[in-house]
């Protein structure tokens, strides 16, 4: 596995350089954010996709400052902020940036990168998803999507390409899938500083680079040992996202010998739950998919007591000792859900931490953060 | 309870005799629904109301106590609904038309409040409570935590529910046309706390292409019609009050009415050459633009057409609360919470003006006359008040006023901890400045924060723009 | 223990922090310095600010309060009598009586400050006054196109000239700064 690790890292890292030459090429370059843009469109469409998903540095946000207030949080803000410090090499050279518009915070950090003068396009995701007229809405922005798309690359989109893309895609999930029920074992044979790594490298590479990738681990890895301590204790990782590059909470849990076996994460992370019908329309299906069935999204409305009960089933099913809740800064929707299921956990024997992150990982902020942790892994092995 | 404080807070703004008598117990009852003490009414009438409100003008008077008036409606609540009636909270700001409509409906029996926007209005600009050092929020799950600086208007409605102080509304109807916080803030108040029976939302994702007019922009303005009458729907559905559509006509015509008294004040407000009103007063009687206070609409028509005739008194006779060449500053956050502010600009010679005031009557009637569907008009008046659409839209908005209102200069500000409101103000300034040749001046803090957090620290950029707009009056 | 002493709020330390910079420079500026000039702890001096940065940011907006509080009331005086050359002259004079007895701020104002703050929404309308200030002033506006680069030439030499006052690089006398503005508006105001 480690060396499947370092080939995807590899042509993870050098994605910019090889969409550099797909540009000189001719192809069509679109940089974009979130599960409600069809990547698989822009793939059939001939153009060549980048997800927009770095975190883990708090310049990023910082470099926001001059258009923007400090209380926007760190993921959003890196998007732009990424840009500004001229980290994202790809942002510059794309045709489009597309990015969904479900939240505030990122939609006033799409704004700001239209005033730079990117070609930004939006993807409006009504929060009350429950509701006809928002699931009507939001096929009708696939639709205006889809006819975008279709004047970016200069031709029409090809349908059969389209449901290729989703048989791919349904290959990813279901061999993502499979690699984590593996973490249901006693000792899961594969850490979650590993598993997010793959998910971010997955979501870089060449689908058919990531299914053989993904077969091959998995097969080595239904029979291999497991990576934890013995007993240790086993955690779920919830929140918004593990952002590419933000790696540091989840090595610091794994050091201090906590497993965690299972994550309920909204973003930065391939939605391997979901399954999109290959034989129905492709707009019906996408929405159906990721919108209309998949479990709600933080931001959505009414979506809490729905993403509890999907919680508590992960915690029986993965036989869960605590909650790692993991937010990011100023993001003040996950803070409220956070205070709900604080609440409602209360009583139980089910305990939730809750570590904030700006970024800021430096050794003066890492060693209490460290310190929080070791703590609550120490608790929950006595627990146990 | 020493009343005597009371007494006094009521017969300033213009109660007497039989009246207030008969209104003192309501007002009682309403001061405790705020958390405010003897105290704090005592200090309110002797030395914060005085300094910051001009009560020697009839039309201040009359709407304070209109103010007040609303905050007894919603202190009764609990009689209301004893009797039937049905209670639907609004929480944050937004054109008050549909709920105007549902009273009319009801023929009264529905009461409309915006609970925490009205109280936290009352409590920051007539008694300084509410601000900074007095909102003290504990650890304790169900309470926010500062760190994400939640907006007030949540923070307070949390803490009402929590406490128990307001009686369970049968609706709870948000509006998040702006951030994504307010509507969230329902579901939390649903899940923790005692919330509605309902839970209505009326929301929409800000994906316009910043630069498009939002109001003009159809499948934006498809949407939020959808949205409100199918939001209209439930509410009826749990008040037990259909309202058809020409309430909802009737409620905008009221409406109307009053925008078009506001529209006649900043007109004359903005073009006197002596400023007549504080920036302050000048939001006071913008209030209702998102607001409704529940009370008979002739109080508050009364108290415009009673300050318009002021003005104009004022203004012929050459009366103001500066020099007639004294700069102006267009002011865009709420000086009404921070009416401290306001004195500090004044004190250094300048007026800040705007505030809530917007002269869309007009425009607003366009809309009407244009949509055979009055949702559809609502949807396009909805989507035209500043801070709702995308900031190159607002920009437009804002640079508009400026042109028909010249000032000297323009602030921003004191939403630095609204991740919609305040978030792209800096960006905005420089459009703005671009587009009109107008200084534009930018003020961190927020205006929940309280003097002494944020003034000390930003007295010197305070000076600063005074002084810069005085040099270049020179 | 003795009780710490109580900060009545930011504006201490801003006092504490101009008095620190006006005697002995930005460089001395210290979150440790600050403590000890008001006899609390350093962590103290985090209950009230976020970090350095800010307080800087606090001593350079009490520099454009100084500084154009003094052009302000020497403006004022004249008033009536102020013509383009006058408002021009006179918030030159200021400028290099300000950057004369004030050296540290204005150093930190216009060089490293400047660099640090220039793009800052709070700060940014407070640069390049000079041509701003011109552009509305009743005395400058009506032909201030056709005399924009007068002042934007006019401004640049105030500044370098203030500032090289400042850090002792130059030793020109008020009389002598004053022909040179003389010199320069006659020139290029026509």
């Amino acid at each position: 596995m480690k060396e499947i690790m370092q080939k995807l890292e590899k042509l993870s890292s050098n994605r910019p350089i090889e969409l550099v030459e797909r540009k000189n090429e001719g192809k069509k370059i679109i940089e974009y954010y979130g599960d409600f843009v069809p990547e698989q469109w822009i793939k059939a469409a001939g153009a060549e996709p980048y997800l927009i998903m770095k975190g883990g540095d708090p310049q990023a946000p910082e470099a926001t400052l001059d258009f923007s207030i400090r209380f926007m949080n760190p993921l959003a803000a890196s998007m732009v902020g990424n840009y500004l410090r001229g980290v994202d090499r790809v942002m510059p050279m794309a045709d489009s940036v597309v990015i969904q518009q479900h939240d505030c915070h990122y939609g006033r950090m799409s704004e700001i990168l239209e005033f730079k003068g990117l070609p930004v396009y939006k993807v409006g995701v009504p929060a009350d998803n429950l509701v006809g007229i928002s699931r009507e809405y939001y096929r009708h922005e696939l639709r205006e999507f889809r006819d975008y798309l279709e004047k970016v690359v200069g031709h029409p989109l090809d349908e059969a390409a389209v449901r290729e893309a989703y048989e791919k895609s349904n290959k990813i999930y279901e061999l993502m899938n499979k690699i984590s029920e593996l973490r249901k074992k006693d000792n899961p044979p594969i850490a979650f500083s590993d598993f997010i790594k793959l998910n971010h490298y997955v979501m870089r590479v060449d689908d058919d680079v990531a299914i053989e990738a993904l077969t091959e681990i998995y097969d080595e890895l239904k029979d291999a040992p497991g990576v934890h301590k013995e007993g240790a204790p086993r955690i779920l990782i919830m929140g918004r996202a593990v952002a590419e590059g933000d790696y540091v909470v989840p090595g610091l849990v794994e050091s201090a010998g906590g497993c965690i076996a299972c994550d309920f994460l909204d973003e930065a992370i391939v939605p391997y739950d979901i399954h999109i019908d290959t034989e129905a329309d492709i707009v019906d299906a996408y929405a159906k998919a990721i919108y209309d069935d998949r479990r709600p999204q933080c931001i959505f409305q009414p979506s809490w007591e729905t993403r509890f009960e999907h919680m508590k089933k992960m915690v029986e099913d993965f036989r869960i000792d605590g909650i790692l809740w993991y937010q990011l800064a100023f993001d003040e929707i996950y803070d409220m859900e956070y205070t709900c299921y604080s609440k409602w956990l209360q009583g139980s024997n089910l305990p939730i931490i809750k570590l904030e992150t700006s970024y800021e990982y430096s050794r003066e902020a890492t060693a209490p953060l460290a310190t929080r942790i070791e703590s609550f892994v120490d608790s929950l092995k006595e627990g146990k | 309870m020493n009343n005597s404080a009371h007494v006094k807070f009521l017969e300033m703004l213009g109660w007497e005799g039989e009246e207030l008598q008969e209104f003192l117990p309501e007002w009682l009852r309403a001061a405790k629904l705020l958390g405010l003490s003897d105290r704090d009414v005592a200090f309110a009438v002797e030395k914060w109301i005085p300094a910051y409100w001009d009560l020697s003008l009839a039309g201040v008077r009359k709407y304070i106590a209109a103010c007040i008036r609303g905050v007894v409606e919603i202190a009764k609540g609990a009689d209301y609904q004893a009797r039937g009636d049905k209670l639907i909270y609004v929480n944050m700001p937004s054109v008050p038309v549909l709920l105007g409509a549902n009273r009319i409906a009801s023929g009264g029996h529905v009461h409309a409040f915006y609970t925490s926007y009205l109280m936290i209005s009352v409590l920051t600009a007539f008694f300084n409570k509410n601000s900074g050092k007095n909102m003290d929020f504990d650890e304790e799950p169900g309470c926010f935590r500062s760190p994400c600086a939640n907006c007030a208007l949540n923070r307070l409605r949390l803490r009402m529910c929590s406490e128990g102080r307001l009686p369970r509304p049968n609706v709870a109807w948000s509006w998040g046309l702006r951030c994504s916080e307010s509507p969230k803030t329902d579901e939390m108040v649903g899940c923790i706390m005692h919330g509605a029976d309902v839970n209505v939302t009326v929301t929409i994702p800000h994906d316009a292409p910043s630069g498009v007019v939002e109001a003009d922009y159809a499948k934006k303005v498809d949407l939020l019609t959808a949205e409100m009458r199918l939001a209209q729907e439930k509410v009826s559905e749990a008040t037990g009050w259909p309202v058809s559509d020409d309430d909802v006509r009737r409620a905008m015509d009221d409406y109307l009415e009053y925008m078009d008294r506001i529209q006649t004040l900043t007109d004359l407000v903005m073009t006197a050459d002596s400023l007549p009103i504080s920036g302050g007063e000048l939001t006071l009687f913008g209030l209702c633009v998102e607001l409704c206070l529940s009370i008979d609409g002739n109080y508050i028509i009364d108290a415009l057409d009673t300050i318009i005739a002021e003005v104009r008194e004022r203004i012929e006779k050459g009366i103001g609360l500066a020099p007639r060449n004294a700069p102006r500053l267009a002011c865009h956050f709420n000086p009404l919470g921070t009416p401290w502010l306001d004195k500090a600009f004044r004190d250094s010679g300048v007026c800040l003006v705007q505030g809530k005031l917007l002269p869309f009557a007009d425009k607003f009637r366009g809309f009407v006359a244009e949509e055979s569907d009055i949702y559809r008009a609502l949807a396009r008046i909805c989507l035209s008040i500043p801070s709702t659409m995308n900031m190159l839209d607002e920009a437009r908005i804002n640079a508009e006023m400026l042109t028909r209102y010249p000032v000297d200069g323009a602030l921003y500000g004191f939403y630095s901890s609204d991740s919609w409101v305040g978030a792209l103000q800096k960006t905005m300034v420089q459009v703005i400045e671009a587009e009109t040749g107008v200084p534009h001046f930018y003020i961190e803090g927020s205006l929940w924060a309280g003097e002494d957090t944020d003034y000390d620290s930003r007295r010197a950029i305070v000076r600063s723009i005074c002084n810069y707009l005085k040099i270049s009056n020179i | 223990m003795a009780r710490e002493k109580v900060l009545c709020g930011r504006e201490e330390i801003i006092r504490a922090a101009v008095r620190i910079v006006d005697a002995e420079g930005m460089e001395a500026l210290s979150a440790r310095r600050i403590s000890k000039e008001l006899g609390v702890s350093a962590m103290t001096i985090y209950n009230y600010v976020a970090n350095l940065g800010e307080v800087k940011k606090y001593v350079l907006s009490d520099g454009f309060d100084r500084l154009y509080d003094s052009i302000y009331h020497a403006l004022n005086e004249l008033r009536d009598q102020v013509d383009k050359f006058t408002f021009c002259k006179t918030i030159a004079m200021q400028v290099f009586e300000f950057a004369k007895t004030n050296r540290n701020i204005f150093a930190f104002m216009f060089f490293e400050g400047r660099t640090q703050f220039l793009d800052d929404p709070e700060i940014r309308p407070f640069y390049n006054f000079i041509t701003k200030l011109t552009k509305r002033s009743k005395a400058t506006q009506k032909d201030w196109a056709e005399n924009q680069k007068a002042y934007v030439l006019l401004e640049s030499y105030v500044i370098y000239e203030s500032y090289q006052v400042c850090t002792g690089v130059s030793d020109l006398s008020r009389e002598q700064y004053a022909t040179m503005i003389d010199f320069l508006l006659a020139r290029c105001l026509g």
